[in-house]
Formats: structure tokens, sequence, C-alpha cells
């Protein structure tokens, strides 16, 4: 599963987006990992996550776009993931300065610039442990929705975000009966796993609906322009 | 599935579909069945006014292939008995130990970005790996479909379902990475009604250096600025 990876975006873009995965695993560390994961879940709150969740199947109660973190807290069962999404990379040093003291012994995955995450753990006294690096996009990317939208969409792994969702809240936008801010929302309540980035798609929304709007990137290539 | 009965044809609905399955006839909305990968979002967006849109509890086999691949919330019990459209890879790799210093690994995630894709066509575009004689990841549910795991042969009876992604997984030796970048190209070359997504998975040095990246740009490819990163806080330490 690599539902946090081939984020679409700029640099610039993919500065305000950093996505946290808790893992605890089947046959190491996941019997009696609820406990810890429930106060991780408090800990993303704490640092002001813009989006958050995890469990799956009869213990998915929604992101917390749609659902209260309490809910969410309360039906998180052992074997369940705690993910979520900072805006900021200030908000990621925060998060990872009590992490790391806190010493919960469960993988944790960051999604973001690489630079940026290692400068981090560089400051905190992390040494990383392994790397996934997108090698992009290939076959007939003439598919694929103009770069903004796509940029919007693949905030959502596992492709939960429908490109056609995009186009009609842009036109609701357009035509003045919907705000970003409430476009942003909308957008996110499709992604299960809560790692779609509502401040972003913010962002994006505003891009895409402003005068004059002309594509900005070309995903449609092998490997990623830097 | 849609309640005929209860639609008003209104087509609020339509958008929600990522791969555009939902049609609006003359009174109704309804969905192509052939396009449809079964993900559940229609059901979970809770935008139609009459809520029309049940979800079938159980899907017979083949068709729980679509849904099992496309719906995050939907367990692969028929197979592996896992969630997603591949492994746990690196997220714990910490514990695990599954990606080794001196190993990269190469996952290939065909459908995505939002596109989806048949078998019978993944078929076609995880042949060329097969050819280098890579190792499919065992556990991968994609791999369970796999008839013949050596040619990358699929079963015949999945071969029409149509999944919005699913993943092949396989390690190499770093010495065999323009190997697998010709793979890639020739994949890319069949794959003429999808996309797929590639990722590179590798363990850090010692010295806090990511190897084969260098590799690849002498290549003429380039990994993406941001990446997923195991910060290696989890215990037990695997011995890797």
């Amino acid at each position: 599963m690599t539902h946090s990876l081939h984020r679409a975006g700029t640099i610039e873009d993919l500065g305000c987006d950093y996505v946290i995965i808790i893992r605890a695993e089947k046959g190491y560390n996941q019997e009696g990992s609820a406990g810890k994961c429930k106060e991780l879940l408090r800990l993303f709150q704490k640092h002001d996550a813009v989006n958050i969740t995890g469990a799956r199947g009869t213990n998915y109660k929604g992101n917390v776009l749609e659902t209260s973190l309490d809910s969410i807290v309360e039906a998180f069962k052992d074997g369940n993931s705690p993910y979520c999404v900072f805006d900021t990379k200030e908000k990621l040093e925060s998060f990872l300065v009590e992490l790391k003291e806190k010493d919960f012994g469960l993988s944790v995955v960051v999604s973001g610039l690489y630079d940026s995450i290692r400068s981090i753990c560089d400051k905190i006294g992390i040494v990383p442990h392994t790397t996934n690096h997108s090698l992009g996009v290939w076959g007939n990317t003439s598919l694929l929705p103009d770069g903004p939208v796509l940029e919007i969409t693949t905030m959502c792994g596992h492709g939960m975000v429908s490109r056609y969702l995009v186009d009609d809240l842009i036109e609701k936008i357009r035509a003045g009966s919907l705000s970003i801010e409430k476009a942003g929302i909308e957008l996110g309540k499709p992604c299960l796993c809560g790692l779609f980035n509502p401040k972003r798609a913010e962002m994006l929304l505003r891009k895409l609906t402003a005068d004059g709007n002309k594509e900005r990137v070309n995903t449609g290539v092998k490997g990623w322009a830097l | 599935m849609i309640d005929k009965e209860l639609c008003i044809g209104c087509g609020d609905c339509l958008p929600v579909c990522p791969v555009k399955a939902i049609g609006l006839e003359t009174e109704y909305a309804e969905i192509n069945e052939e396009m449809c990968v079964e993900c559940g979002v229609c059901y979970r967006a809770k935008r139609c006014p009459v809520e029309a849109f049940k979800q079938a509890p159980d899907l017979p086999w083949p068709r729980i292939v679509r849904r099992v691949f496309s719906d995050p919330n939907a367990p692969h019990s028929a197979t592996t008995g896992g969630w997603g459209r591949g492994t746990a890879e690196m997220k714990s790799n910490d514990v695990t130990g599954r990606y080794k210093r001196g190993m990269v690994g190469i996952a290939v995630e065909i459908g995505r970005p939002g596109v989806g894709e048949t078998i019978r066509n993944i078929e076609k575009i995880a042949a060329p790996f097969a050819r280098l004689g890579v190792e499919f990841e065992p556990l991968n549910p994609l791999t369970s479909l796999m008839e013949d795991t050596k040619k990358a042969i699929f079963k015949e009876d999945v071969k029409n379902e149509r999944v919005l992604s699913a993943i092949i997984e396989f390690l190499i030796e770093p010495s065999r990475l323009a190997e697998v970048v010709g793979a890639l190209e020739e994949s890319s070359a069949a794959a003429t009604e999808t996309v797929f997504s590639v990722a590179m998975i590798n363990r850090v040095n010692p010295d806090g250096a990511v190897p084969n990246i260098d590799a690849l740009e002498k290549l003429g490819y380039r990994a993406s600025p941001n990446a997923k990163v195991n910060l290696g806080l989890g215990r037990p330490k695997a011995e890797v």
C-alpha cells in the first residue's frame, strides 16, 4: 500500500503537505497497541493536524472532516493504524519532537518533501530507516486530468476523490453557491484514510477558480520535475 | 446499486464516481456495471437526496475482486486476508526487515492515479517484469490472483474484472535497476488504456544517504522530491 505516495505537485505546494502513518505490525508489536494509537490520535489533534483517522472495516467512523475525533478514538482496536496530515513543516516538527520523546515503539512513516523531513530528522536526532520514492506516472498519461486537479485527487492515494467531483465543486464555487473552504472539506470526505489535506485543496481551488488560471504542472512525465 | 424506484434522476450522484461509471438515463441514474470498480464511493458519499444507493453486502466471485482491490474498507477475505491493494511494504520495515540493505523494492501500481484497469490488461503490463525473472511478492493480493507467478499469467475467471488499482511488488538487486527501467518502458508502451505509478524502496545507508537515487539519475530518470520515510522508531528492531 502506497496510499500517501505519488502526491502530485510543485515543491511549493508539497511544502504544506505532510502525512503521518503509524503502523503496529501483526506478529511484532500489534498486540495491545490500541491504547498507544488512541494516545497518538489525541497527539495529532494537539499538534493541529488538518485531517485525522485510520480505523477500517466495522471500526471505521469516517475522518475528522465528517465525524468527531472522539468517535474515531472510541472505535479504535488493535491492528488499526492512526493517520493524519499536517499543513506546515513547523507542525510536523513539533509533533515529531513529542513523538520521539514519548517513544511509543510503533513504526512511524512521514510522507512529504524528503529534504524537509530529513532536515527535521537531523535536527531532532532521528536517522531515517527506509525510504519510498515515487518514480512518477507511466503509460497513457493523456488519460489524467490537468495538473492542479491531479494535485487534488492524488491527495487520496486510494483514488476515492473523483476528478469529476473537483470539476463539479469548481462550478459551484464559480456560481457562488459554495465557499472554497467548504469545497475543500467536501473533497476530503471520500478519503477513507484521512490523508486528504483540505487546506492544500483550498489553496489549489483558489488557483483553479482564479481569473486567467493556467495549468502549472505537467505530471505526464516519467520521473518528476524537480 | 441504484434503486430505480427511488431514484428521481437529479444527477447529483454523477460527479462522485472516480471512473465515471454512473450515467443519467431519461428518468434515473444507472451504473455501468462494466466500468464500475465497486469502490463504494457513491454509496458512502450520501449525496443522493432520496438514498437510492445500496451496497450489496456480499458480491459473488469473481465480481468481489473489484471491491477488495478498489474499496479500502473491504478486506481480501477470499485471498490474502489483508487490506488494500498491496502489502504493508516499507511502512513497518524497521520491525519486519523486509527491505534489507543491498536490495531495492519496486512497486508498480497499475490504474493509479484514478484510471483503473482490467486484470486482463494488468497481465500485459506485468509481463515484462515476469520476463526479468523477478519473484512477485507472495503476500500481495494481486499475486494471489495469478495462475502462474513465474509468467504473471492470471486466472481466467478474474481477467474481465476491473479494479481501480492493483500493485505488482518485487525485490531486485541494485545492479538490475537498468533492466527494471527497461521493463517499465515496455510496460508503459503496453499501457494504452491506463496509467501506472512506480515506487522505489531503499533501506537507508548508515550515514543517512539514500542509495540508488544517483544510479537512477544516471539512467535518465528522477525520483520525486516527496517520499515516504520510515523513521525507524518501531520495536523490536529488525536486524537489517
